[in-house]
């Protein structure tokens, strides 16, 4: 009775603030939703830890019309509506935002490749950048440098992140799904689930995969290889720190 | 796919759409948050970016819920915090993509995924397609392998070990290569 109760919580809390929401508050919902996907207007961050909570949706107040289109105020570029010709002397215009202001550099950008790989050992900053950086050539290894930036950063999901939307991001072409992408996106977001992420994010893809026809016994070859990697993780904060200091549980 | 009120957005550093598709992805994302963000979100919600070699795709941007499906009704429990990016390319292909949110910049051009032009439309290079039969040296990357390979973590070499010292106190002359 106590457990069906406490689901049945589980359960309402978000619920009611979905009705709450949709009733008139803020960022309400679109009248007609389609089925799981929202406008990114109905954003509601939950369990969220590493990863820094994506912004309030702003009010109609934050905005304001420049030059004939609704911006944020708390921009920091110049609109702009330029005219641009093609190669075949065409000419059309477009909008832009002009930054204020650079970007800094990241501090290891002038380092090279392989100075950055011996950084690597015990510097999240450098692996994450050499990761990035080899993403295109060299897949495996941006994946390891990645896993192990996260390691060494405390777990920090954005790595994970960051990963799964820059080498699997695309998971449809044509309609087809892409089942390679999205399974490596569901490893990485179960192994993000254990180091303090959004359950919700695995909850998607695990969904989508079951959706599309994979079974569960390569569910179960997933489960075993987040809990390799959560292993490998640990191991290596182990090693290079001495201390273990991410958690989670062996039950992906 | 609603276009109306959708504007048109240059993208300078975006590449063939036909290859790059993360590249107008990644530009879609920053328009919407990170430190460049400036659409409100209605605005957001569908955009066209075009290129300098005016390559005009239609991007399509929804938050994406999980949620419980009872007889065909969805109800939006849980935020994922995703952005689901739907591509309508020139030559009418479309392509759907994933993104975090996050409060960082995105890369363009990027640095990976461009999509092999292998006919039918499947595969990406470097993560690959579900057909499964690119790849390669690492079955990491194989869709249809139901063997897995543990991803290797490779040992770093070339790090100073720790050696004892003699009876006396001195350690041994290093050995030096002159080819090094």
């Amino acid at each position: 009775m106590t457990k069906k109760l406490s689901i049945a919580a589980v359960l309402l809390a978000p619920a009611a603030y979905f009705i709450y929401a949709s009733s008139g508050a803020p960022g309400s919902m679109p009248s007609e939703p389609s089925q799981e996907i929202l406008k990114p207007a109905f954003a509601l961050p939950l369990l969220t830890k590493s990863v820094r909570l994506p912004e309030t949706p702003p009010a109609e107040s934050a905005t304001e019309i420049v030059l004939g289109i609704p911006v944020r105020k708390d921009r920091d570029c110049r609109v702009e509506l330029k005219d641009y010709v093609t190669p075949d002397g065409e000419m059309f215009s477009a909008y832009s935002c002009t930054p204020n202001k650079f970007a800094a550099a990241h501090r290891y950008a002038d380092y090279d490749n392989e100075t950055l790989s011996s950084l690597a050992y015990a510097d999240a900053d450098a692996a994450a950048l050499l990761g990035h950086r080899l993403i295109d050539r060299d897949t495996g290894r941006s994946y390891e440098l990645l896993i192990r930036a996260s390691a060494l950063d405390g777990g920090n999901i954005e790595h994970l992140a960051w990963l799964s939307d820059q080498a699997f991001g695309i998971v449809a072409i044509d309609g087809k799904p892409q089942l390679l992408n999205l399974q490596r996106q569901y490893e990485l977001a179960a192994l993000a689930t254990h180091l303090g992420g959004n359950p919700g994010r695995a909850a998607y893809l695990r969904n989508e995969l079951t959706e599309n026809g994979v079974e569960e016994s390569r569910m179960n070859s997933m489960h075993q290889r987040v809990n390799v990697l959560l292993e490998t993780m640990r191991e290596i904060q182990r090693t290079v720190v001495g201390a273990v200091t991410i958690g989670g549980r062996d039950d992906a | 796919m609603a276009q109306t009120g959708a504007i048109d957005i240059i993208c300078v550093d975006c590449r063939d759409p036909e290859q790059y598709p993360d590249d107008f992805v990644n530009f879609a994302f920053n328009q919407i948050y990170g430190p460049d963000a400036w659409l409100s979100w209605d605005q957001a919600d569908d955009m066209f970016v075009t290129n300098l070699d005016h390559q005009r795709v239609y991007i399509d941007s929804d938050f994406v819920f999980f949620g419980v499906g009872i007889r065909g009704f969805h109800l939006p429990l849980w935020p994922s915090n995703l952005l689901r990016f739907t591509l309508a390319l020139p030559s009418g292909r479309i392509f759907t993509a994933l993104r975090s949110i996050f409060q960082t910049s995105l890369p363009v051009p990027t640095t990976g995924t461009s999509i092999a032009d292998n006919g039918d439309g499947s595969g990406t290079t470097g993560s690959g397609g579900d057909d499964g039969d690119e790849d390669e040296e690492n079955d990491y990357f194989d869709a249809e392998s139901d063997e897995w390979e543990e991803p290797e973590f490779d040992d770093y070499e070339g790090f100073t070990t720790i050696e004892d010292p003699d009876e006396d106190g001195n350690f041994e002359e290093p050995e030096w290569c002159e080819e090094c």
